[in-house]
């Protein structure tokens, strides 16, 4: 950029020298590349090269430093530092930030941009991040991990399974069953009785399924089927990495919105805390209608159809209100919706 | 104890720990032996004309003291559009700008307060907070890894954290003072690192054992380490500040507590146990539901409604307290925040922000900083061009950027 060196520019500003706390009315000159600051009375204070000035970027209606040596500073108003400003060296990039947040236009386009990068990665970016970490993860870690979780289930809410031991073990030889027929292979079900959290089935990411004493009692009336569905739904979660992927994503979209609001534990959190949850039990329904896919496909391979475990899967959820705003809350989708869907996949198939 | 150059004449004060070493002139830089002149009759001393006289120095001398307050002049839409902007070129930046939007808006929240017509600045380099931002989400990366394979290692990783956590308090506090700064000096935390590790460490293991009777004092040591080490330029801040106070204040916290709370509690049993009684008398349906749910609807807010009250009563009286009781240089403090009006700023300020699903955030902001501040007034004695600057040593991001990542609230 050529300069016009005749140029001079004069505005009024306040000096210090860094000692002192004493504030200057002084007037600074700016013209030949150099910069001179006089006092009131027309006394020379400084003189300085231009290359060896600062000047801050501007920041809204904010006053403007401008650092005239090691310690001394200039407070100019913007008005005149914006005068001042195509003088000094400044980066470009704090200057583009500036002319954004001048124009609300611009603004607007900022925070569309940022509601559909949270939207877009929430959706996607996470859980395909997950997807590649979990199958990334060596299977000691994951055995490892399943175990840690069993250990506190147990210490929290089971009990030893009170099932007579033949039905235990047809429960067992169940499993290993489906676990054939799907051919998952090192797979282990461990019975537990369920107390508070009733019928009830889990997939830990070490490969073993807990099947709760209440459900294999409920499924009774459904035969072989509804259990069998049962399976399948868990072995789907085992094999998707399921829980891995919900502890992954967990710590996901704690570091998005921790970043973005930048402050957690404060005022800030309270309202940050909902999206979070939301977000969450939107991919926990996510997992459970893959791994419903998952036990459907498994009957229909076999040319039945998915109706018993449909069944088993109204009776064991039966009083979980999922109506309403608490559908948003639930971790899994509504049973009716879970029913229906089984019905389009065997339609689809047949 | 009070100078004059023997060059220019000018005449200033100086703590009394300069007599008779080498000292600079402010306004000529000529270098002289300080020697004290306060003895001397007042003929002697030849006050020059002040090179800029402001307005709160011209009627002031040093037994005139002049009350002089903060000025917020933040606004809630400027400091909106720069939020946003900063949320956006987080976002565009992959999390990299964060340290840029740091400084942004604490620079904005620091250029926007003033006293006696001079903005506070705030001088943080982005590049050394980058530093520690990488540090502490590495730190978090491992956390969150080891938390999500073997629990038990996490605890460790915890306590190791809360070991390094005085260490990283006492770097946050220097870091954050010497970026501080008013009319070109800056504020120094002159605090040590053992005492840090005695009130951050030490401290809270004793209260568990002594069933929490040491809280209000371990309150008041938090308090006495920040302002009593605070220093601006040269001149220390003197905190006279009492633990008795904390205690008086505590135990006032804790009876207004049990005298709100007990009739919360009585009059949710007395609807709790009405209910009850209606259910089991068969004359409940969907009515009775909608009333249980008014009944811990109404109890819930009750009790953050008391929760905020305490909560903002201790904050307020403590703030103004230990504003009240700190003398920097010629400068003394009062405050006269009241906890109805703080209860009431945060209140709706939760309101808002739920409301507006977080858009109303810098509001929520700019509302509370201009009540704190213009609750802030200086008594200044001769006006405030009299302090000096220290000597200088960097520091390191590391210990601001880990707090702020984790969030502690230390504030002043």
């Amino acid at each position: 950029m050529v300069k016009n060196h005749e140029e001079k520019v004069e505005v009024s500003a306040l000096f210090f020298d860094g000692r002192s706390s004493k504030a200057q009315a002084v007037t600074l000159t700016l013209s030949h590349g150099c910069v001179a600051v006089h006092d009131d009375q027309g006394i020379l204070i400084l003189e300085q090269g231009v290359a060896l000035c600062h000047l801050a970027p501007p920041l809204g209606s904010a006053k403007v430093e401008l650092k005239t040596s090691a310690t001394a500073h200039c407070l100019l108003e913007p008005d005149s530092a914006a005068a001042l400003a195509h003088f000094f060296p400044t980066r470009k990039g704090l200057l583009l930030v500036d002319f954004f947040e001048r124009r609300w236009g611009l603004v607007t386009v900022a925070l569309v941009g940022c509601l559909l990068f949270v939207w877009f990665f929430i959706a996607t970016g996470i859980p395909f991040l997950a997807r590649q970490a979990a199958y990334a993860m060596p299977s000691q870690a994951m055995t490892l991990l399943g175990s840690q979780t069993l250990a506190v289930l147990d210490e929290q809410f089971f009990s030893p399974s009170a099932l007579p031991l033949e039905q235990q073990h047809q429960t067992h030889s169940l499993f290993q069953q489906v676990c054939q027929q799907l051919a998952v292979p090192s797979c282990q079900l461990e019975l537990r009785q369920g107390n508070e959290l009733g019928a009830n089935a889990f997939a830990l990411p070490s490969g073993q399924v807990v099947m709760t004493d209440e459900l294999v009692i409920l499924s009774q009336g459904q035969g072989d089927e509804g259990l069998q569905g049962v399976i399948a739904h868990e072995l789907g979660h085992v094999t998707n990495r399921h829980a891995l992927r919900h502890v992954i994503q967990h710590s996901g979209i704690f570091l998005l919105i921790s970043t973005l609001t930048g402050d957690m534990g404060s005022l800030t959190s309270v309202a940050a805390s909902l999206p979070m949850v939301l977000a969450e039990s939107r991919y926990s329904r996510s997992f459970e209608d893959e791994a419903d896919a998952f036990a459907c496909s498994y009957f229909l391979d076999q040319g039945k159809s998915c109706a018993a475990y449909g069944e088993l899967l109204m009776l064991a959820t039966k009083g979980r209100n999922s109506d309403g705003l608490s559908r948003y809350f639930a971790s899994h989708p509504p049973t009716s919706q879970r029913l229906e869907a089984f019905h389009a996949l065997h339609n689809s198939t047949l | 104890m009070k100078i004059n150059c023997p060059a220019c004449q000018a005449v200033g004060k100086i703590d009394d720990k300069w007599q008779g070493k080498q000292i600079r002139c402010p306004k000529c830089q000529e270098v002289f032996i300080a020697q004290d002149i306060s003895h001397l009759p007042s003929h002697v001393s030849v006050v020059p004309e002040p090179l800029f006289v402001s307005e709160e120095d011209q009627s002031a001398d040093e037994n005139h003291i002049m009350a002089t307050d903060i000025v917020f002049s933040g606004q809630a839409g400027e400091f909106f559009r720069i939020w946003i902007v900063n949320l956006f070129m987080t976002i565009v930046t992959f999390g990299i700008y964060t340290p840029w939007a740091k400084v942004r808006t604490r620079n904005y929240f620091f250029s926007h307060t003033a006293t006696a017509d001079t903005p506070f600045a705030y001088l943080a380099d982005p590049l050394i907070l980058l530093r520690g931002y990488i540090v502490v989400f590495g730190g978090f990366l491992i956390y969150s890894a080891i938390n999500a394979t073997f629990p038990p290692m996490a605890l460790v990783v915890m306590l190791l954290f809360g070991l390094i956590f005085p260490f990283l308090l006492f770097k946050s506090h220097r870091f954050q003072a010497y970026n501080s700064a008013y009319r070109g000096i800056r504020f120094h935390f002159l605090g040590t690192l053992k005492e840090s590790y005695i009130i951050y460490l030490a401290l809270p293991v004793l209260i568990p054992l002594t069933l929490g009777l040491i809280f209000p004092y371990w309150a008041f040591r938090q308090k006495q380490y920040f302002m009593g080490n605070m220093a601006f330029g040269n001149s220390k801040n003197d905190f006279k500040g009492k633990s008795s106070y904390f205690y008086g204040i505590y135990i006032r916290a804790l009876l207004m507590l049990l005298g709100l709370f007990v009739p919360l509690v009585g009059l949710f049993f007395m609807f709790g146990f009405a209910d009850g009684e209606m259910f089991r008398s068969g004359g409940g349906g969907a009515a009775w539901g909608v009333a249980l749910i008014a009944v811990i609807g109404f109890f819930y807010v009750g009790v953050l409604l008391v929760t905020t009250f305490i909560q903002q009563y201790i904050y307020a009286r403590i703030t103004n307290y230990c504003w009240e009781n700190s003398t920097l240089g010629n400068v003394t403090f009062s405050s006269t925040m009241r906890a109805r009006d703080l209860m009431i700023i945060r209140v709706t300020n939760i309101l808002a922000l739920v409301i507006s699903f977080g858009l109303l955030y810098p509001w929520t902001k700019i509302r509370r900083s201009r009540y704190v501040l213009h609750k802030l007034q200086l008594q200044v004695a001769g006006g405030l061009d009299v302090f000096m600057a220290r000597n200088e040593q960097d520091q390191t991001g590391l210990g601001e950027a880990a707090l702020d990542f984790f969030d502690f609230e230390i504030g002043l």
